[in-house]
């Protein structure tokens, strides 16, 4: 595992932030990092980059304990701007990438590659605080990404996009992944996710809930989820199954949980008894739909 | 290392190019180039303009006498000129006629010579400084007419009424001889001098807090710590705005010897020299302060979380930077005393006071060195302290840390 993070806890006064959390994220792996407001995940991600140093537990890098040399090859985008206001998008990123040890040609070159990639040539003489807040947001991930980093932590990087941003971030996102770089983000849009990672951990007051691959997770929730739409709007036949959770979705249609063991076919006849089926699709359950029964829906 | 230098050079291009370092230093140079050559430029446009004075002589003895003075001091080296204007009008009038013109009037009346009373009147401050110029003639006129109505010989009465020639002269330890002309060179020069120290170290001492709370504000300081250690940070800040702050410092220094210089020529006045003692030690001096304050400055900054925390903190730190400045007049005043002596001796007084003390005159060597000694220790304990608290502060966010708390990062390793 590339990182480990073992047994890690950290109090802020009475606060407990983060209570004995425990993941790992493979060499090269897209690791989403789910929870709530104030579930840890910041504090997780800061303590991973040593701004804050863990009261009890280790986080190690290749098995090895972060230090602040290891922390050199990390690339971090923290949660709010940490960009200079007055500072060139241009001269800034050149600047933060030769901070992480290459050279100015090299560093330029970098810088001019992402600038591109994220679609902000634009702007790329203007001062970032002349900038709006989803393309700030792009410059501040190039910054985190364009030293080629082992390792980027990235909280909420597709905070404040427009959907035409967000598509260009989350290809720039991929061709990060692709590179080779091991990622660990945070974000509450977890159709994104879904869409995004191969791993997930998911942090539920300051506890760690679910972990592993989406594969896994999904499996081990051994249950099936249906979609389904009636013509006449009456899903009263449903009252006779034991163990359904129902769920109203789009337009009216009904979201339907099963237990693991229910043949779902039962479903699809009692409604063809019932009306006129319009919609009707079979799957796994959704992350978000995951994620609602650790976390409650109070909580999304 | 490599880092360091990278941070220094960001930081000398990016605050380089500001328009507030760019405005304060080109301000600040026009400031002491207008102070140096205001006064002597005014005083030489004065001097240069004819002196025009009605005169009404109610005792009709005083014409003839003040225009053949006036006309004799016309041959003498930087003597004004005056317009006299003799006229018998009334004096109401004549006091009206003033008000509406730029002229000086002089008023004689009484009997000549025993019992004679001169008025000068202007309505311009200017003009009546100005009244010298005739009122010293009137009174060479009056009493030597006094002495020759007793009888005296005019040449006697010449004799005794030329002019006491006086020099006022401070022995050095080198046994040479300084004009009160001199000291105030030298005072100018120690006034000077220290204020421009003053000026670059407070000015790059707040360049140094500023910047560092803007990285601590916008958070940009958690990214930077991932690819900076804070001791490179720090370094590298304070080695990039101390070159701003010596090319400042050598720019204003520029202005103030180029005003010196001009205001010398005009004025024919000897103007206050500098010693290789006297510029090392200014020297020493300013990169040691600066070094102080950027400690003091960078510790105090990084303890701030949020913009509205900054006067709080800020307004100490600056007072600790005033105090020594407070000292100057008085040690300038009397450099050899002993309360110029002892604070020149205390750390962060010793900046300016030394300094002063140098240019006002010799200082002991030993003195010279045991001052810089232990500002130097001061401002190592500084960095140290300083660099702990910045070390400490820089990435915990929330509530100011009380004295309490401070006092904890200094103790953590």
């Amino acid at each position: 595992m590339a990182l480990q993070v073992d047994s890690v806890s950290k109090r802020f006064g009475n606060v407990q932030a983060v209570d004995n959390v425990s993941f790992a994220v493979p060499t090269g792996r897209v690791c989403g990092l789910l929870g709530s407001n104030g579930a840890g995940k910041t504090t997780t991600m800061r303590m991973i980059m040593r701004i804050f140093h863990p009261d009890h537990g280790t986080i190690s890098w290749n098995g090895t304990p972060i230090t602040d040399e290891t922390r050199k090859g990390f690339g971090y985008l923290p949660e709010e701007r940490g960009l200079y206001p007055k500072f060139e998008v241009r001269e800034q990123l050149i600047y933060l990438t030769e901070l992480k040890g290459l050279s100015h040609k090299e560093a330029a070159a970098r810088a001019d590659r992402w600038i591109k990639e994220l679609e902000i040539e634009e702007y790329a003489a203007r001062r970032v605080e002349q900038l709006s807040k989803g393309n700030q947001q792009k410059v501040q991930f190039a910054a985190a990404v364009a030293s080629g980093p082992a390792l980027a932590i990235l909280d909420e990087p597709f905070t404040g996009l427009d959907p035409v941003n967000t598509m260009v971030m989350e290809k720039a996102f991929r061709t990060v992944a692709a590179e080779g770089t091991t990622l660990l983000f945070s974000a509450h849009n977890l159709d994104q996710v879904e869409a995004l990672c191969e791993n997930v951990v998911l942090i539920h007051r300051s506890h760690v809930v679910l972990e592993g691959t989406l594969r896994e997770i999904k499996k081990a929730a051994r249950r099936q989820a249906i979609h389904l739409r009636m013509e006449n709007d009456d899903y009263s036949f449903l009252s006779q199954f034991v163990g359904l959770t129902v769920r109203e979705g789009t337009a009216g249609a009904r979201e339907i949980t099963l237990p693991g063991d229910m043949n779902a076919n039962l479903i699809l006849r009692a409604a063809s008894e019932a009306g006129v089926v319009t919609e009707y699709s079979l799957g796994e359950p959704s992350l978000r739909e995951i994620y609602l029964e650790k976390v409650g829906a109070n909580h999304a | 290392m490599r880092n360091m230098w990278l941070v220094a050079r960001r930081e000398f291009v990016g605050r380089g190019k500001s328009s507030g370092y760019l405005i304060t230093t080109v301000f600040m140079a026009i400031v002491l180039l207008g102070v140096t050559l205001l006064p002597v430029m005014m005083e030489g446009g004065e001097k240069s303009t004819p002196l025009n004075v009605i005169l009404l002589d109610k005792t009709g003895d005083i014409v003839q006498p003040l225009q053949a003075a006036l006309e004799a001091m016309k041959s003498q080296p930087g003597a004004r000129e005056v317009f006299l204007d003799v006229q018998q009008a009334d004096e109401a009038a004549l006091i009206e006629q003033i008000k509406k013109e730029d002229r000086g009037l002089l008023i004689v009346e009484g009997t000549f010579p025993t019992a004679l009373k001169a008025r000068f009147l202007s309505t311009s401050p200017a003009m009546l400084n100005g009244g010298g110029v005739v009122m010293g003639p009137l009174e060479g006129i009056v009493r030597a007419a006094r002495l020759q109505a007793r009888g005296i010989d005019p040449a006697v009465t010449q004799e005794i009424m030329q002019p006491l020639v006086t020099e006022t002269l401070q022995i050095t330890e080198t046994g040479e001889g300084r004009t009160s002309e001199d000291f105030m060179g030298s005072m100018m020069t120690a006034l000077g001098v220290v204020m421009v120290v003053y000026m670059v170290v407070m000015l790059n001492g707040q360049f140094i807090f500023m910047g560092v709370l803007e990285e601590k504000v916008s958070r940009v300081v958690e990214v930077m710590a991932a690819s900076v250690g804070p001791a490179e940070m720090l370094a590298g800040k304070v080695i990039g705005l101390g070159a701003l702050g010596l090319i400042q410092f050598v720019v204003i220094m520029a202005s103030w010897v180029g005003g010196n210089v001009i205001s010398a020529q005009i004025s024919d006045q000897p103007m206050g020299g500098v010693t290789v003692t006297g510029a090392l030690t200014a020297f020493a001096f300013l990169v040691l302060g600066y070094v102080l304050a950027a400690a003091l400055n960078a510790a105090a900054a990084s303890t701030v979380s949020r913009m509205e925390d900054q006067t709080a903190v800020a307004m100490p730190v600056q007072m600790v930077q005033v105090v020594p400045y407070l000292m100057v007049v008085a040690v300038i005043m009397n450099p050899t005393g002993q309360l110029a002596e002892i604070t020149s001796m205390i750390p962060i007084f010793s900046q300016t006071v030394m300094v002063a003390r140098v240019l006002m005159g010799p200082v002991p060597l030993w003195q010279i060195l045991v001052s810089i000694a232990l500002m130097a220790a001061t401002t190592v304990l500084f960095l140290w302290g300083g660099g702990r608290i910045y070390r400490a502060a820089l990435l915990s966010y929330g509530a100011r840390p009380n004295m309490k708390q401070v006092l904890g990062y200094l103790r953590n390793k």
